[in-house]
C-alpha cells in the first residue's frame, strides 16, 4: 500500500481529526514521560501551583480577606498538599539526588494551611488540574494532576500542529513549529504550572489564526482551525493575566504575517464572526478575573527576601534597559534549563538547537524582499520589547523576576512566522536535502532523548563533576515510577516516532529508518511536488495517510 | 513520625532567627519545614488568632490573659509564649572618619528629634572628648513602623532618667522624630550606606560589620554592641516563668541592654493532633544547641539564658497536653 496515495474517501473520521488524535497521543506520551521522570515538585514553582489547584477545586477560588501575607496566600488543603514546599531539598543543587525528599503519604489528609504565591491566577486551569485530589491522595494524586495538565497541553500542541498542516505549502511552518518544541517546552508540559498551557494555547491560537488568514477566501475549508482559534483563545484568556498579552501578541503577529486587506476580509466572514462571538464571553471572563484579582484583599505584608527583591525607588527605565541587555541571556532557557533552573541540558543539545534556531532566525535576513517578512520583524521586536516592558512594570514591586520560560509563547510564535515567510521557497524534498534532513532529524531526536536522560541522571544520582553515567546503573539513589531506564527507552521510542512522523510528512515516501524503494519514492515525490507547485492545500492523504500508518509499507 | 510544614507570621526582627532555626530543624528532621512571613508582630498575632498561622514570632511577650483567649488552630487550652532568642538593636551611623562614637539616651533622643543637628554638636562632643567630629549634618532615617527595633529603643529612652519620651504606640516612633520613612529595614540600610552623616536604628543582624554601631550609655557606662556584652546582659537578666510563658529580661547594668527578645507563640494544644507533634519537634529544635548557634552565626541572634532555655524546653514539651 502506498503511503501517500492511501484513499480517504469513505472514511468515517475526517483527516484533521485523525491527525489531531495521533498528535495528541504523541504529545501526551512525551509530556507524560516528563511528568513521570521528574520528582514531585521538581518543576519550577510547582508547589505553589499544586496548592492553588487543590484549593480551587475545594471552592477557594477568590482570595479571602485576612489570608494574604507577604510570602503568599494561605489556603486550606489536605496536609500532604500543604507540605509540598518541603519536597524541595534538591532544588538549586544539581549535585543532590531527589532521594532527599520526604515521602508523600496518602493518609496525610487532615486539613492544614498551604501557602501559595499563585493565588491571584485565573482558576480555570487549576480547577481542572486539581480534580484528582478530590478522589485520590498522596503521590498518585499529584502524578494524576500532572498527567491531566500534560494531556491538556498535548491537546493544544496537537491542535496547533494540525492547524498548521492546513496551510497552503505548510512544510516550513510545520518544520519550524517542530523546532520550537524544544526540550524545555516538553519538560514544562509535564509539570503543574499554567506556563505550559500558555505556551501550548498560544501556539494553537496563532497557528489556527494564520491558517484562517491563509484561507481567507474560503474559511469553510478550515473550520477545524477556526475551532482551534476559538478554543485556544478562550483557554489562553483564562490561563493567567499575562496570557492576555501573549494572545494580543499572537493576534498582532498573525495580522502582520498577511496583508491587512486579508485580515479585514476574514473578519467580515460569517464563520469567523461566529467563532469570534464564541470567544468573546471567554475573553471577557479572563478580563473580569484580571479585574477581580487586582482588586482583591490587600496583602498585610511585603514579600520576604528570596520571594521578591523590590526596588521601590529605582528608576523604571533602568529595569527596562537591564531587561533589554539580558534578552539573549534567556536563550538557553528557551532550549533547556530544567528543574528549578538548576539543570541546563548538555552542551551538545544546546549547540544543536542554538545552531538550528540561529539558522532559522537569520534566514529572513537573507531572503528578499525584507518587507515581506513583516510578521517576523514584528514578532522579533515583540520578543525583545514585550518582556522588557512587563518586567519594567514589576521592577519596583518584585525586582528582577523574569525567566526565559515566561517568554516561550512568543518564541514559538516567532519561529512559526519564520516558517510562514519561508513558504515562498520551494521545500526541497529530494537528493541531498533529504539526506541532510535525515541526519539532522536523527540528531534532534537524539538530543531530545539525551536531554531527557540527562535530567533523569540529575535526579537519580545528581550531576557531579565526574562523569557518573555508570552510577545510574550501579547505584541509583532515587528512581522515578517505573524506573529511569524504562522511561528513557519509552522516551526514545516516542521521540523517534515523533521524528518519523514529521519526516514522513515533510518527505513523502521517505523514512528516517530506511528508504523506501526507488520506484515508490519517485512516485511519491512527484505527487508531493506536484501538490506544492500548484499551490494547493496539501491533499488529505498527504498528511493523514502517513500519520496513522505508523510504519513504511514497501 | 514527625513530618510536615509549619507556617508562621510575625515580626521582621525574627526573620533571620526563624530562618536559621528552620534550616537547623529541617536538617535534623527529614520532611520538616517552616514557611515564615515577616509581616509584623501585630499581623502575626492576628493571623495566629485567626487560624492563619501555626505560630507567630514577635519582640514582645503576649500577656497570659491574651494567650488563654487565643483560638485559631488551638483548642480552648490557648497558647504558649517562649523566649527563643535575643537580637541586639543598635544605632548605626555612617560618618566619614568616625569609627567609634558614644551616645547617651538624652543625646540620642535629641538627635532623633532634630534638636541636635550636626555631628560636631557640643552635646556629642562632650561624650566623645578624644574623637574629632566633622561639621556634617546629621541625617536621621527612621522606619515608620510598627517595628520591634523601634520598640526596643522607645523602651530604652523612656526608661532613661532625664529623657521625656512618650510614643503613642510602643512600637512606633513619637511623631516629632525626624526622617520617618516607609522603607523596610534593609532598604533603610541601603540608604544609610549612601548617606554621609546618616543615622538609623537597625537590628544587629543588619548592622553586622557594615556600619559603625555607636556605644550607648547604660547605667552611666558606655557599652559596645558586641556579642559578649549582650550575653552578659542576658545572663544577668531575670527569667520569669508562668504556666504559659518564659519571659527573658536583660540587665543593662551587666552589659549592652538594647535588644529585642524574640518570643515564639505556639498553641498549647492544636486541634489537629499531628500538629502537636510537629510543633513540639520544632520547639525542641529551635531551643537546641545547634539551632541557637546557627541563629547566632547567621543572624547575630543571641541565645536566651540557660535558665530560659531549660524552662522553655520544659514548656515546649507540654505542647499537646490538654489543660
Amino acid at each position: 500500500m502506498s503511503i501517500s496515495s492511501r484513499p480517504t474517501k469513505g472514511r468515517s473520521i475526517p483527516r484533521p481529526l485523525r491527525t489531531f488524535a495521533v498528535l495528541t497521543g504523541l504529545f501526551a506520551v512525551l509530556l507524560g514521560l516528563w511528568s513521570a521522570a521528574t520528582p514531585l515538585m521538581g518543576f519550577p514553582d510547582e508547589p505553589a501551583h499544586t496548592i492553588k489547584a487543590a484549593a480551587v477545586v475545594r471552592g477557594q477560588v477568590l482570595v479571602e480577606e485576612g489570608t494574604s501575607f507577604g510570602h503568599g496566600v494561605h489556603v486550606k488543603v489536605p496536609d500532604y498538599i500543604a507540605n509540598l514546599h518541603g519536597q524541595g531539598c534538591y532544588k538549586f543543587n544539581r549535585g543532590q539526588a531527589a532521594d532527599c525528599a520526604p515521602l508523600v503519604y496518602a493518609d496525610d489528609t487532615y486539613t492544614n494551611i498551604g501557602v501559595t504565591s499563585a493565588a491571584s491566577y485565573n482558576p480555570m486551569y487549576y480547577w481542572l488540574v486539581g480534580l484528582p485530589t478530590l478522589i485520590m491522595s498522596g503521590a498518585p494524586a499529584i502524578y494524576a494532576m500532572r498527567l491531566i495538565s500534560a494531556l491538556f497541553c498535548a491537546v493544544f500542541f496537537a491542535a496547533g500542529f494540525t492547524a498548521l498542516t492546513e496551510l497552503r505549502r505548510p512544510q516550513f511552518a510545520v518544520l519550524l513549529a517542530a523546532l520550537a518544541m524544544t526540550p524545555m517546552v516538553l519538560f514544562l508540559g509535564g509539570g503543574i504550572n499554567p506556563n505550559s498551557m500558555e505556551i501550548a494555547a498560544t501556539m494553537a491560537s496563532f497557528s489556527g489564526f494564520v491558517v484562517v488568514l491563509d484561507n481567507w477566501r474560503n474559511t469553510k475549508l478550515v473550520i477545524p482551525a477556526l475551532a482551534t482559534v476559538a478554543a485556544s483563545t478562550v483557554v489562553l484568556a483564562n490561563a493567567r493575566q499575562i496570557s492576555l498579552v501573549w494572545l494580543l501578541c499572537a493576534l498582532v503577529a498573525g495580522v502582520c504575517s498577511f496583508k491587512l486587506r486579508r485580515t479585514l476580509q476574514v473578519f467580515a466572514d460569517k464563520r469567523v464572526l461566529f467563532a469570534v462571538g464564541l470567544t468573546v464571553p471567554g475573553t471577557l471572563l479572563g478580563l473580569l478575573w484580571t479585574w477581580i484579582a487586582s482588586n482583591g484583599p490587600a496583602n498585610v505584608g511585603v514579600a520576604p527576601d528570596g520571594i521578591a527583591s523590590p526596588h521601590p525607588d529605582a528608576p523604571l527605565y533602568r529595569g527596562f534597559l537591564i531587561m533589554l541587555d539580558r534578552t539573549f541571556d534567556f536563550f538557553p532557557q528557551y532550549i533547556g534549563v530544567m528543574g528549578w533552573l538548576d539543570t541546563p541540558v548538555p552542551e551538545l543539545v544546546m549547540l544543536v538547537w542554538s545552531a538550528l534556531m540561529i539558522a532559522a532566525l537569520v534566514a529572513p535576513f537573507c531572503i528578499r524582499p525584507l518587507r515581506s517578512w513583516t510578521g517576523y520583524w514584528v514578532s522579533l521586536a515583540m520578543l525583545y520589547v514585550v518582556p522588557a516592558l512587563l518586567q519594567t512594570v514589576l521592577w519596583r514591586s518584585m525586582g528582577f523576576i523574569w525567566q526565559g520560560r515566561y517568554t516561550l509563547p512568543l518564541v514559538v510564535v516567532l519561529f512559526i512566522t519564520v516558517g510562514l515567510g519561508l513558504r515562498r521557497l520551494r521545500f526541497a524534498n529530494k537528493g541531498m536535502a533529504v539526506k541532510a534532513a535525515r541526519i539532522i532529524f536523527w540528531l534532534v531526536g537524539g538530543c531530545h532523548t539525551l536531554a531527557f536522560v540527562y535530567v533523569l541522571r540529575r535526579y537519580v544520582v545528581g550531576i557531579s563533576e565526574l562523569a557518573n553515567w555508570q552510577t545510574l546503573f550501579s547505584s541509583p539513589d532515587w528512581q522515578p515510577p517505573f524506573g529511569w531506564l524504562l522511561l528513557t527507552v519509552l522516551y526514545l521510542g516516542a521521540s523517534a516516532a515523533g521524528m518519523e512522523i514529521l519526516f514522513r510528512y515533510l518527505y513523502p515516501g521517505q523514512s528516517l529508518v530506511k528508504r523506501v524503494n526507488s520506484k515508490g519514492a519517485r512516485k511519491d515525490t512527484r505527487g508531493a511536488i506536484r501538490g506544492r507547485q500548484t499551490d494547493r492545500q496539501p491533499s488529505v492523504s498527504e498528511v493523514s495517510a502517513i500519520l496513522p500508518s505508523g510504519l513504511p509499507n514497501n | 513520625m514527625v513530618q510536615g510544614a509549619l507556617t508562621g507570621i510575625g515580626g521582621q526582627s525574627a526573620q533571620g532567627a526563624v530562618s536559621a532555626w528552620s534550616v537547623s530543624w529541617s536538617s535534623q528532621v527529614k520532611g520538616a519545614s517552616v514557611s515564615y512571613s515577616p509581616d509584623g508582630a501585630g499581623a502575626g498575632l492576628k493571623a495566629f488568632s485567626d487560624g492563619q498561622a501555626h505560630f507567630t514570632a514577635s519582640g514582645s511577650s503576649v500577656s497570659d490573659a491574651e494567650k488563654a483567649a487565643i483560638s485559631g488552630l488551638c483548642t480552648s487550652a490557648g497558647a504558649l509564649s517562649i523566649a527563643a532568642g535575643v537580637l541586639p538593636v543598635g544605632v548605626a551611623i555612617k560618618v566619614d572618619g568616625i569609627n567609634d562614637l558614644v551616645l547617651d539616651a538624652p543625646t540620642l533622643a535629641a538627635i532623633l528629634r532634630g534638636d541636635v543637628e550636626r555631628w560636631n554638636d557640643p552635646k556629642i562632643a562632650a561624650l566623645n572628648a578624644e574623637q574629632p567630629l566633622p561639621d556634617v549634618e546629621i541625617k536621621v532615617m527612621a522606619e515608620e513602623g510598627p517595628s520591634e527595633t523601634t520598640r526596643a529603643v522607645n523602651t530604652y529612652l523612656a526608661n532613661s532618667p532625664g529623657v521625656s519620651w512618650n510614643p503613642l504606640q510602643p512600637d512606633r516612633w513619637p511623631k516629632d522624630v525626624k526622617g520617618l520613612t516607609g522603607s523596610q529595614p534593609r532598604d533603610l540600610a541601603n540608604k544609610l550606606d549612601d548617606t554621609d552623616g546618616g543615622l538609623a536604628v537597625l537590628d544587629g543582624g543588619i548592622i553586622g560589620n557594615r556600619f559603625v554601631a555607636t556605644q550607648l550609655v547604660f547605667d552611666g557606662q558606655a557599652r559596645k554592641m558586641d556579642a559578649a556584652s549582650v550575653v552578659n546582659a542576658v545572663a544577668a537578666g531575670q527569667v520569669t516563668t508562668t504556666p504559659r510563658s518564659v519571659v527573658q529580661a536583660l540587665d543593662d547594668r551587666a552589659g549592652y541592654g538594647l535588644a529585642t527578645v524574640i518570643y515564639v507563640n505556639v498553641c498549647q494544644q492544636y486541634v489537629e493532633e499531628p500538629l502537636n507533634l510537629l510543633t513540639r519537634s520544632f520547639g525542641e529544635a529551635l531551643l537546641g544547641e545547634k539551632a541557637q548557634k546557627d541563629a547566632n552565626s547567621y543572624s547575630f541572634v543571641m541565645s536566651p539564658s540557660k535558665k530560659a532555655i531549660s524552662e522553655g524546653l520544659a514548656l515546649v514539651r507540654t505542647i499537646g497536653d490538654a489543660r
